[in-house]
């Protein structure tokens, strides 16, 4: 299946795009602070029309790993009959990071938003929303994040809430982060992808155990200037598919679970309160999915498959992504990988991905990266972003 | 893809000795017939071959010869 953009009649994503002078009148008039305090530019059309847009830009990430590591060489010694070198070529993963018992995906998105809002450099009271992306919420209610708003001492005006999303929950964060500020809802975002899921592992289940680490992610996204080059985030592509429902699931961790006889009841000879994976249907919904999705982001994006820079696919597990890339036809050396020392980190594997490719300079100012999430729901989606906000001047 | 091929291919995805991959083969007594050999032919049936998966077709094989039949019209 090649995987160019297809000919096609429809406009390109910029063409496509309304004029974004009412978005840059609301961004400057209401969110530019430091342009408030100095230039009373509420009243003046020329004046804010001169003024470049601003768009949404991711500006910092960080991300936060428990201490325990649970490693191929661990695995095989609590059961002979595993294989460490199959267990590597079937996963690409060598170690997992695994949150302590009593350590919740609020206590690791705590510990990445702190890291993070240090880096950063910014003001904590400057953040007016809070996401965390999470399936493994510290309670079903309250919200964690509300819980995090508190624990991160961000300010009371701060609007908080979770998304319930696995993998493909980082992307719908910056989609929804990139709606609420370029439309003046907020001005800074605080984006967080925490999940353990660990915590409804079954330690004799291979299928998941070798796969599966927890982690957090932190990302700020704020607007940026931006003159005539593409958005920094975006355009955007999403795709459901809730027939796979049961494929990726933990069968007694909500309501429909009540309905069993305590938590303890078997399930597909299963504890009901254990995450279950139909690893064949989940590859098969992948490569159904993914590379037509990518073919779809290029052409909303009107971009070519030479014009990306980079791939962040979703960080599922080696085999898999290295199968998807050939069916795709990226080049090797335009395809990040970053799992082999945490595992499958769920929502948080593109972000910890995007941070490492920077470090390593695999990711430099002003890349065209790609990011593609697809998982558990079935739920997917794909988004284009130009690092740091400014495309480059070579291209 | 010829059928010799297929078999190679298969004994490589499953991790088994090209021998014991013969079309009479119970796959039940292959030991790499498990989840992460299925993921394996799923990739050799979608990359080489081209054939869309039917995982509840996958699932019902029960030789060698059926997971063959899944791709004969791609086989030469």
């Amino acid at each position: 299946m090649p995987c160019v953009a297809a000919a096609t009649n429809r406009a390109t994503a910029k063409q496509c795009l309304p004029d974004d002078a009412p978005l840059r009148r609301t961004s400057c008039v209401n969110y530019r602070q430091d342009l408030a305090d100095t230039e009373p530019v509420e009243e003046n059309p020329a004046i804010t029309s001169a003024v470049p847009p601003r768009k949404a830009s991711i500006t910092a990430i960080a991300y936060h790993l428990p201490l325990t590591s649970l490693t191929n060489d661990d695995l095989v010694r609590e059961y002979p009959d595993w294989d460490v070198e199959k267990i590597f070529a079937k996963t690409g993963i060598s170690c997992r990071r695994i949150a302590a018992p009593d350590q919740t995906a609020g206590d690791l998105a705590l510990e990445a938003g702190r890291e993070l809002i240090t880096a950063w450099g910014g003001r904590r009271d400057d953040i007016d929303l809070l996401i965390l992306c999470t399936q493994t919420p510290d309670y079903a209610l309250p919200t964690t994040a509300c819980i995090l708003q508190d624990r991160l001492g961000l300010s009371t005006t701060c609007a908080a809430f979770d998304l319930n999303l696995g993998c493909s929950g980082f992307v719908y964060g910056l989609a929804i982060v990139k709606g609420m500020l370029e439309t003046g809802q907020a001005g800074r975002a605080l984006l967080i992808n925490a999940e353990t899921y660990s915590k409804w592992i079954d330690p004799d289940d291979r299928s998941v155990r070798t796969i599966f680490g927890d982690g957090a992610a932190a990302t700020i996204v704020e607007l940026v200037e931006c003159s005539d080059g593409p958005d920094p985030i975006g355009p955007f592509v999403f795709g459901t598919d809730g027939r796979g429902y049961d494929k990726l699931i933990v069968h007694g961790s909500g309501a429909r679970g009540l309905e069993a006889p305590g938590l303890a009841c078997l399930r597909e000879g299963r504890r009901a309160d254990r995450l279950f994976m139909d690893g064949p249907e989940i590859f098969t919904f992948t490569i159904r999915t993914v590379p037509r999705t990518v073919r779809s982001l290029l052409e909303k994006a009107g971009l070519r498959m030479a014009d990306v820079d980079l791939f962040v696919f979703h960080q599922a597990n080696s085999y898999m992504l290295e199968h998807l890339r050939k069916q795709c036809r990226i080049p090797q050396e335009k395809f990040f990988l970053s799992l082999e020392q945490y595992g499958n980190t769920v929502s948080s594997t593109i972000p910890i991905a995007l941070k490492d490719a920077a470090d390593k300079g695999a990711l430099k100012d002003g890349m065209r990266v790609a990011v593609v999430g697809f998982g558990v729901g079935y739920s997917w989606a794909a988004a284009t972003l130009i690092w740091n906000g400014q495309p480059s001047c070579g291209e | 893809m010829t059928r010799t091929e297929f078999l190679e291919e298969l004994a490589l995805g499953l991790n088994e000795d090209p021998e014991d991959v013969t079309p009479e083969a119970e796959l039940e007594s292959l030991a790499g017939w498990d989840s992460t050999g299925m993921l394996g032919v799923i990739a050799m049936l979608d990359g080489d071959l081209g054939v869309t998966i039917d995982v509840d077709r996958l699932r019902s094989c029960r030789t060698v010869q059926d997971l063959m039949d899944l791709a004969s019209d791609k086989l030469e």
